[in-house]
């Protein structure tokens, strides 16, 4: 089920939501946890019954797995524990390797060997990279003893949660379990409740209104790269349009997924903090998809060593990790490349930092600027390789892009939209930001959050109500097509 | 200002919003669903509505009850008139679920929901050989899984749209200026006849060339991707397959018919090479409905098509004034044509065409290769008397040559009807 869609809006939360209140109502969090459980296969099952049965799967088997190397941790059985783990993980990455990688392996041994092996047509359950990942943390965590036993349901519902189930945040279950836990013990907090239909308002704002409107000019630009040459212009307004269509969705999602979680009063954390003003490809990856850096930083780059075994071995770490996370979103060499673009910014961001250890105390502006474009042009490039269905076409892309086709022409339509969404991007707060008051996520460290605006605060009042009502029956009128979300898809 | 107050000043926002647009689209109607007013310089003429068929019918059948129902792709929309006068004599009433490129698959789903709510007891279904190949897909289809509660939902998601309210005002515009619109009668039929009476008759030679040059160079492409499979394991039934179990099971009459294209269509398949397919199509829906019809005559299969007293209607010159009888273009036959088909079928005596032994065949598997036989002499006799027919058709080619001088013998012996069924059965479970 989409948020964007009608049966989601007007059938699945105001009955959820009602539900819940009934839970509330009786203060029993183990009603509200079975209730969002509930909800959450709900909305997973909707239409796809054997994904609901595959998520049911993968659960109880973390979490079988999960109590015994919880044992083996309360026994000291450290090799036991650890055989478990192996098993745990293996198990969950069989699975993950099976439904998005086997068709890919497959379809590179038959060009490897020349045999031809039937290429597997597997359908790609959604969530499912998300919800191996949060499990596999779980069993790590486990293991290294600093995570708490739970109840099924609570483990389940932890899993399931409809708000971050289909593409992210990675949730935590330090962070986030003892909320369920505390859930329906104090009332209903109803600023919780407005905050979060003010913050899922935005959300479908940008997904419907953005992200959809600049969807076409991307589409366009890739199509023709598909198929012939490309002029200098349209290359970068595909280039670009795109950026901001991937940019819109996933901040839009992002947006929903933190306003509905707030709705039954449980904080998620920060995924996405104005990526796009970052001047350094370090700090990009600090606010984009945040879940999924600190999960690869925590889970695969320090356990390979991090920074801890030498400047090379930190570089080598460092590609092994954008690679696998290229990996991570799709199965397809692609994929890989954008990864592997990114481990190589990534490098050369730590050698310019190593190379110029003099900092200048306050940087001009413009000197922040030069570098917040300069990381914005380097990303749009490496979009190209993502949003490419071949390397070829991304190919095709970049020489457009480079002008050796012509330099072509667009229209004042797309320019106006891409104005627009530099101006949003770039001078505008974040959601975060123009909600900061209220705490609508889990804490955020204060260089990532930044100040609070001057204008463009919520705070709750008629004129805002009204806004924010209009704006969300605008966004509700728009839905009138299945547009999912990008990273549904990963 | 408290946050429960905020909450309730949001929620009525949202509710004062989508319900005054869904009030709006539903007074303008520019669908022709709700029907609550008729406003003639508000939404008397519905540009939108054309496009939304799919949406729009099957209310008309649930709204009122009708004898029979007319199914089939644009030369139903176009040429099955339900207000023939030699249906209301007889007390019959008729509508006309006809939509552009409608599906066998969808034919089905009609079907059942005409027997399920207007308990009609006779549906005539136009089978286009064209169309009988290649499902759903686009999105303005019906979906397989059609129900009348989706219907309903569907209906109620079109009234909170942004694109119903552009189409709600340009509703109002239309009506407003008195613009011309094509758009369906209450009944169904397209209002195409009187269209043109409003805008001027297209020149008919050039919509002739222009329907031909299109099945010629691209309809027909996916068929003819598919040609081999389809000779060796042969067409799926699966749709007429469900017709006949909701015949079955509402004790329903059915005629099914191969709509009378005009003649050039005929050869337009015959330059394609795909006559043996075509052939083989038409012996294979003889066997489906043949064996079907164990102990009872109320299906039959008519063939309307290839070269008979209508299709072989003369195809006036270029900026010529005469106007044809039968045809609008080489595949939609007029409301005059239409007449003529009820008129077969349901057995009444004629009143649009003196009794004509070559229009209208009723096909079966014991006749079907005397229907071969005499459609091969009444070629032979058409092109007698048009010589110049095949090269107009070479003429408006623009693919690659294709292999001229092919049989009119089937390329292999025909599939005895019980091999048919039994693939069919293989197909339909």
């Amino acid at each position: 089920m989409l948020f964007n869609s009608f049966d989601f809006i007007f059938l699945f939360l105001p009955m959820t939501l009602a539900a819940f209140a009934a839970a509330v109502r009786l203060r029993s969090s183990s009603l509200a946890v079975l209730v969002l459980l509930v909800a959450s296969y709900v909305f997973y099952g909707y239409g796809d019954h054997f994904a609901v049965l595959l998520l049911a799967g993968s659960t109880a088997f973390n979490y079988l797995v999960g109590r015994a190397i919880a044992g083996t941790v309360r026994r000291g059985q450290g090799t036991l524990g650890r055989l478990l783990l192996g098993i745990g993980i293996c198990g969950d990455l069989v699975l993950l390797a099976y439904f998005k990688y086997a068709g890919f392996l497959v379809m590179n041994l038959d060009r490897l060997t020349g045999a031809q092996w039937p290429i597997p047509v597997i359908a790609l359950p959604v969530g499912i990279s998300f919800y191996t990942f949060t499990q596999i943390a779980f069993l790590v965590d486990t293991f290294r003893g600093v995570a708490a036993t739970l109840r099924a349901t609570e483990y389940f519902l932890f899993v399931a949660y409809f708000p971050h189930l289909v593409a992210g945040p990675i949730i935590h279950h330090a962070q986030t379990i003892p909320q369920f836990q505390r859930m329906a013990r104090d009332a209903w907090d109803a600023s919780d409740v407005a905050v979060g239909l003010s913050i899922l308002t935005i959300g479908l704002f940008k997904k419907l209104v953005i992200a959809d409107s600049v969807a076409p000019f991307a589409d366009v630009a890739f199509t023709h790269a598909a198929g012939g040459p490309v002029a200098m212009i349209d290359g970068w307004v595909g280039a670009f349009a795109y950026g901001f269509q991937i940019y819109f969705d996933f901040s839009g999602y992002s947006d929903m997924a933190v306003g509905l979680s707030l709705l039954v009063g449980v904080r998620l954390p920060l995924n996405f903090a104005s990526p796009y003003k970052a001047t350094s490809i370090v700090e990009f990856w600090t606010r984009w998809h945040m879940s999924l850096s600190q999960f690869l930083r925590d889970y695969l780059y320090i356990p390979l060593g991090g920074n801890r075994k030498g400047q090379a071995r930190r570089y080598v770490n460092l590609m092994a990790t954008m690679l696998l996370g290229g990996l991570w979103h799709g199965a397809g060499w692609t994929f890989v490349i954008w990864g592997g673009l990114h481990g190589l910014y990534l490098v050369a961001n730590h050698l310019l930092r190593t190379a110029r250890p003099v900092r200048l105390p306050r940087p001009p502006a413009w000197m922040s600027w030069l570098k917040r474009i300069a990381v914005f042009v380097a990303v749009t490039i490496a979009w190209v390789f993502f949003r490419a269905d071949s390397i070829a076409t991304a190919f095709a892309m970049l020489g457009g892009m480079s002008g050796i086709h012509g330099f072509g022409t667009t229209d004042a339509v797309t320019l106006s939209w891409l104005a627009a969404c530099f101006i949003v991007v770039w001078a505008l707060p974040n959601t975060y930001q123009i909600f900061a008051r209220f705490r609508p996520t889990l804490p955020v460290r204060p260089e990532i959050a930044g100040a609070e605006p001057r204008l463009l605060v919520w705070r709750p009042n008629v004129v805002g109500a009204v806004m924010t009502g209009v704006v969300f029956a605008c966004c509700v009128l728009t839905i009138n097509k299945f547009s999912p979300f990008l990273y549904f898809r990963f | 200002m408290s946050a429960a107050s905020y909450i309730r000043i949001w929620l009525a926002s949202v509710v004062a919003i989508l319900g005054t647009v869904a009030a709006f689209n539903l007074v303008i109607d520019p669908y022709d669903v709700s029907r609550l007013l008729e406003l003639p310089r508000l939404n008397a003429m519905k540009p939108a509505e054309l496009g939304r068929a799919r949406l729009r019918k099957p209310f008309d059948l649930w709204r009122r009850s009708y004898d029979g129902v007319a199914l089939g792709a644009s030369q139903v929309e176009h040429g099955i008139d339900p207000e023939y006068p030699g249906l209301l004599s007889r007390g019959i009433t008729l509508y006309n679920a006809g939509i552009s490129e409608e599906r066998p698959f969808e034919q089905a789903l009609l079907l059942r929901h005409a027997a399920e709510t207007t308990r009609v007891r006779f549906a005539l279904v136009a089978l286009d050989f064209l169309r009988y190949v290649g499902g759903g897909g686009k999105p303005e289809f019906m979906p397989v899984d059609w129900t009348r509660s989706r219907a309903v939902i569907d209906y109620l998601k079109s009234l909170v749209s942004v694109t119903a309210v552009r189409d709600s005002i340009a509703t109002i515009g239309a009506s407003w200026d008195g613009t011309p619109t094509l758009q369906h009668l209450p009944d169904g039929l397209l209002n195409i006849e009187q269209y043109f009476s409003a805008v001027g008759q297209p020149d008919y030679r050039s919509q002739f060339n222009g329907v031909d040059a299109t099945y010629l160079n691209g309809a027909y492409k996916p068929m003819l991707d598919r040609r081999a499979e389809l000779e060796r394991v042969g067409f799926d039934h699966s749709a007429l397959a469900n017709m006949l179990r909701t015949v079955d099971r509402f004790n329903l009459e059915l005629h099914v018919f191969i709509t009378p294209s005009h003649a050039r269509q005929a050869e337009v398949i015959r330059f394609l090479g795909l006559e043996p397919l075509f052939r083989q199509w038409l012996r294979e829906l003889a066997c489906v409905v043949a064996s079907t019809d164990s102990g009872r005559t109320s299906v039959r299969l008519w063939d309307f098509s290839g070269y008979n007293s209508v299709t072989t209607e003369p195809i006036p010159q270029f900026n010529s004034k005469d106007r044809m009888q039968w045809y609008q273009d080489s595949v939609h036959f007029s409301r005059r044509a239409g007449r003529a088909i009820v008129d077969t079928v349901l057995g009444f005596p004629p009143s649009e065409l003196a009794k004509d032994q070559t229009f209208g065949v009723q096909v079966t598997p014991a006749n079907i290769d005397d229907h071969f036989e005499r459609r091969r002499i009444d070629r032979e006799r058409y092109l007698a008397a048009n010589p110049e027919i095949e090269a107009e058709i070479a003429a408006l080619y623009q693919g690659e040559p294709v292999p001229s001088g092919q049989s009119d013998a089937f390329a292999g012996p025909p599939k005895p009807c019980a091999a048919t069924l039994a693939m069919s059965e293989i197909k339909m479970h």
